[in-house]
């Protein structure tokens, strides 16, 4: 006991001691909740405007690392398909778990600051970059209600958050006083002042048209059926909002911040480590944000592609009374025996176990499908959290597609195409929106 | 036992704490600005302070005025700063050249302008000034849309100058000896 | 009213609560970190930068091309006008003519910029 004690390092220590004395912690929590429960609640329904904050900001804070775990799972894997190779498939099962890992294992690298660097801001930049990117989800409406924060001016704090990050990069490029980061960070800083102009004026038609700035507002317009989409209104404004946004989330084919054949790493050549990480988790996070601003803006939001039959299905469990618990009790093994029947009775190989098993499977899902459906049909939010997030979705897949199949662009491409084609194309798209408005009338 | 417009043992109201800490962060970075010996480091914290400004005017209820102070300020402005301070500065050169070469004429300079800002202070009858109010951005847009288009209008001329003086002085540098 | 209820407030509440939480956040991260991660000191070449395995010639906080601080200085007016079209556009239904008239007269006067650095070859990179 004490010659493994004395072999662990000191972090090992730490751990070792802060884990049971968590353990014991959380029970007397468990136990005060229990006894004062009441009382707290009372407090907390008083304070409701207070818990809605801590709550909506611990939530998007505590989303954001696991979003990018999945966009990372997804570039590897899809990526790996594209080119015919397996991927992850190790960790979990089809090597899901394997981004989580790398997150682990970045958490335990040594984070190393280079003797030139400037401490402070060294380890403010990735800081400034990760807040950057993840302030913007402030202002993003999730499903009806779900929004942290309802700003009329919501698109012009999105845009003015967003450009922080240009700061971060500069502030990372010059504090590792190192030729390739700080060339990084010019570039990175150029290429996406250069593509914000194209990006917040491609979306001046669609103000025009929701003639407010407040994003909930902008999606309840887009309603009920896809067509009143603003996609098809501005068609134009939406592919020029696409190239912009690959470009400020620093996509190929636009992600000379980190040309590897070029300058290494870019800005993030002496990161290592968490401070390392936060740079990689704000990349993964504005690949979602910017899908999420995109399906909010031109795709609907969490607006379903068409009105869904207003249903409500009245279930009163309490009114079943015994049958509840007799129902719990039986609906299972019924349904199980039921659904393992045709497994078992179609093929004679089929031993009658596995047939169990298959028929419980089967009762599961359908059991959760029915659950989500009932769900879907009876909460608004739920059914607009499901179209929000598959939309987004998709269109992290298209980013992630446009990286397996697209080659890198050059630099001076990059910037004539920002100036010369996208800066002039959203002018006119915002003109002749307003001149359609001027001949229609309102 | 619901909390109130003000904190609950000092008796202030939160929105006058906010300020409070605002304007703390606000002349606390504008101190440094002036202090600091790395003119990177005096950059950065400008844009704290122009942030903490940003604060400030939404607690003023401009909230436009605040995301406009940060898209150009903080995004624009301070990012052509930085630039400039990247693309010029370079260790070789002597850092006299750079720093406290003027402290006498910068210190009149200064109480100058605090002795202004004390006289208009002054002379300002605050007692008009009514309760903080709340200007809808729809509004704003109405007026200067409305009233004030020519002097909106001139802004594009001073920002075309601003252009055309830029491009001329990248001409001018690629052209010439260097 | 409180400021954090259904106050106007509510904004800043959130955008400075928010800032906090996530600088918070970030630090425990890299404090975490730094507590369970292995350190070594390693030599003098441990903390030299990374170019290429080359040792660093020259100054690297040196001075680097003007292109970069066209593209700011255009960027800067640009962005001045997307805040007056970002008004512009929000109520641009009471405006109509007038209003198309007034932002083209401002768009056509700052695109006289952006032609006459096309024509000096100022947004070509080099």
């Amino acid at each position: 006991m004490s010659r493994a004690w004395g072999r662990l390092t000191l972090p090992g220590k730490v751990v070792f001691t802060l884990v049971p004395l968590l353990l014991v912690l959380s029970v007397a929590l468990v136990i005060v909740i229990a006894v004062f429960g009441g009382a707290m609640l009372d407090i907390l329904v008083a304070n409701v405007g207070i818990v809605r904050f801590l709550v909506a900001v611990t939530i998007l804070l505590l989303l954001a690392p696991p979003s990018a775990f999945i966009i990372i799972y997804m570039e590897m894997k899809i990526i790996a398909l594209m080119n015919l190779r397996l991927g992850p498939d190790r960790v979990g099962p089809w090597g899901t778990l394997l981004s989580t890992v790398h997150g682990l294992k970045v958490l335990m690298k040594e984070d190393f600051t280079p003797t030139g660097a400037d401490r402070i801001v060294f380890t403010w930049a990735p800081i400034v970059v990760f807040m950057a990117s993840v302030m913007g989800a402030l202002v993003i409406p999730f499903a009806p209600g779900l929004i942290a924060q309802d700003l009329n001016v919501g698109l012009l704090y999105f845009f003015a958050v967003g450009g922080l990050s240009v700061v971060g990069l500069l502030m990372a490029g010059w504090s590792s006083y190192n030729k390739y980061s700080l060339l990084g960070g010019l570039r990175s800083a150029a290429q996406m002042i250069s593509y914000e102009i194209p990006l917040t004026l491609s979306v001046v038609g669609l103000l025009i048209l929701a003639g407010t700035m407040s994003l909930n507002t902008i999606v309840e317009n887009q309603g009920p059926w896809f067509t009143d989409w603003y996609v098809f209104q501005q068609p134009l404004g939406f592919v020029i909002f696409f190239i912009a946004a690959t470009a400020e989330a620093n996509r190929t084919p636009f992600d000379l911040t980190e040309a590897d054949s070029e300058i290494v790493a870019g800005f993030a050549t002496e990161y290592s480590g968490m401070r390392f990480g936060f740079f990689f988790f704000a990349e993964y996070i504005n690949v979602f944000i910017m899908s999420a601003l995109l399906v909010t803006l031109f795709l609907g939001g969490w607006q379903a592609p068409f009105p869904f039959p207003e249903l409500h299905i009245a279930l009163d469990p309490g009114s079943l009374g015994i049958w509840l618990l007799l129902g719990i009790a039986i609906v299972p093994v019924v349904a199980t025996l039921v659904l393992a029947a045709p497994f078992y009775l179609l093929r004679s190989s089929t031993p009658w176990w596995q047939a169990l098993i298959a028929g419980f499977l089967l009762f599961n899902v359908l059991a959760v499908g029915a659950v989500l459906g009932i769900a879907y049909v009876n909460f608004d939010f739920v059914a607009g959290i499901l179209w929000f997030m598959g939309k987004t979705y998709a269109f992290v897949f298209v980013f992630v597609w446009m990286r397996g199949t697209l080659p890198r662009i050059r630099i001076d491409q990059l910037m004539g195409f920002a100036w010369k084609w996208l800066l002039p194309a959203s002018l006119v798209n915002l003109f002749v929106t307003a001149a359609a408005i001027v001949v229609v009338g309102n | 036992m619901a909390l109130g417009e003000t904190a609950p043992i000092i008796g202030i109201a939160f929105a006058d704490i906010l300020f409070v800490m605002l304007a703390a962060v606000m002349l606390g970075s504008a101190l440094m600005v002036v202090l600091l010996r790395d003119i990177i480091r005096s950059g950065l914290a400008m844009i704290v302070c122009f942030a903490a400004l940003a604060g400030i005017y939404v607690l003023l209820q401009a909230p436009l005025v605040a995301a406009a102070q940060v898209l150009v300020y903080i995004g624009a402005i301070s990012v052509l700063i930085l630039f400039a301070i990247m693309l010029t500065q370079t260790k070789a050169g002597p850092a006299r050249l750079v720093f406290q070469t003027q402290s006498a004429a910068a210190a009149v300079a200064a109480i100058v302008l605090a002795l202004v800002v004390a006289v208009a202070v002054g002379a300002t009858d605050w007692g008009e000034v009514g309760e903080r109010m709340h200007t809808a951005t729809d509004t704003l847009a109405r007026v200067l849309f409305d009233e004030f288009v020519l002097p909106f209008e001139v802004v594009s001329v001073l920002l075309l100058a601003a252009v055309i003086g830029a491009v001329y002085l990248a001409k001018r540098e690629e052209s010439g000896p260097s | 009213m409180p400021p954090w209820s259904e106050g106007r407030l509510d904004g800043i509440w959130y955008v400075v609560g928010f800032v906090f939480a996530g600088v918070t956040f970030v630090f425990l991260t890299i404090g975490l970190a730094w507590l369970i991660s292995h350190r070594n000191r390693g030599d003098v070449h441990k903390g030299l930068p990374y170019e290429s395995g080359i040792d660093t010639y020259g100054d690297t906080h040196g001075r680097f091309g003007l292109s970069f601080y066209i593209y700011a200085l255009l960027f800067v007016a640009f962005d001045i006008e997307v805040i007056f079209i970002y008004l512009w556009a929000i109520v641009f239904r009471d405006l109509l003519l007038g209003g198309f008239v007034s932002m083209f007269i401002f768009v056509a006067i700052l695109l006289l910029g952006l032609a006459y650095a096309w024509r000096k070859g100022v947004l070509t990179w080099r």
